[in-house]
């Protein structure tokens, strides 16, 4: 199956995107999803050719304008949450396998 | 050298049960021991209440914990990490997060020396129980032994 690709945004890309991005990563490879990560700063989101972004939910609305669906984690350390909103964007994009 | 945990986080830079007004207090406090510990500049505690200001408080990354940074540019001197933990918890404005009991202090540098120490801390804190622990501890040498008995 090809794979999608998620890019996890931070505002920095230093702190909080590399909590996100080390949990994601996690859940990913437990569940063997079929999805790539990448990683950077808004800007850098915005011109990405991912197909669904990850981020804190409160970075949400700075990103609604770069057109994709966007993936918005309230709690970064908890992989349930993170798993039930990865399992959504899958679903969306028929990959459920 | 990536740092494990206990290195990037040592006991000298930790702090219980701080009182703080608000969350510009917070980002002071802690800014405060990243300085004296010599992890930073003055001016990064002014970078990190900007990168607030201008981002919003999505550095709230879990319901009570806020994990305050700027830039390697803003006046990073060593990489390392301090904690703060409140006396009484603070609002950041996070739409789900809020209030905020913890806050840990991130000085990174451009290399990717922080990134263990990132992986060790989203392992710790996803441990059922340990956010709560960290808010009740009393001591430095209390979480010092937490994070010894992780890693």
């Amino acid at each position: 199956m090809e794979k999608l690709t998620a890019f996890v945004v931070c505002g920095t890309g230093m702190g909080s995107s590399m909590i996100l991005k080390v949990m994601t990563d996690r859940v990913i490879t437990k569940n063997d999803y079929p999805i790539y990560l990448e990683s950077g700063v808004v800007s850098e989101a915005r011109s990405s050719n991912a197909d669904f972004l990850i981020a804190g939910s409160d970075l949400v609305p700075t990103l609604e304008d770069a057109g994709k669906p966007i993936v918005g984690i309230k709690n970064m350390v908890d992989k349930e949450e993170i798993k039930e909103k990865l399992d959504a964007v899958l679903a969306d994009f028929d990959r459920t396998g | 050298m990536p740092f494990q945990l206990n290195e990037f986080l040592t006991q000298d830079r930790i702090r219980c049960k701080a009182p703080a007004q608000d969350w510009r207090d917070v980002v002071q406090k802690t800014g405060t021991l990243m300085r004296e510990a010599g992890l930073i500049e003055t001016e990064y505690i002014q970078a990190m209440v900007e990168l607030i200001e201008d981002s919003g408080p999505y550095l709230v990354i879990a319901p009570g914990v806020a994990l305050l940074h700027a830039r390697p540019e803003d006046g990073v001197k060593k990489a390392g990490m301090a904690l703060l933990t409140l006396s009484d918890p603070v609002e950041f404005g996070h739409s789900s997060n809020d209030p905020v009991w913890i806050a840990f202090g991130l000085a990174a540098t451009t290399d990717t020396s922080h990134v263990e120490a990132m992986a060790e801390l989203a392992t710790w804190l996803s441990q059922p129980g340990a956010i709560e622990a960290l808010k009740q501890s009393e001591s430095p040498e209390e979480i010092s032994e937490m994070i010894q008995e992780h890693y």
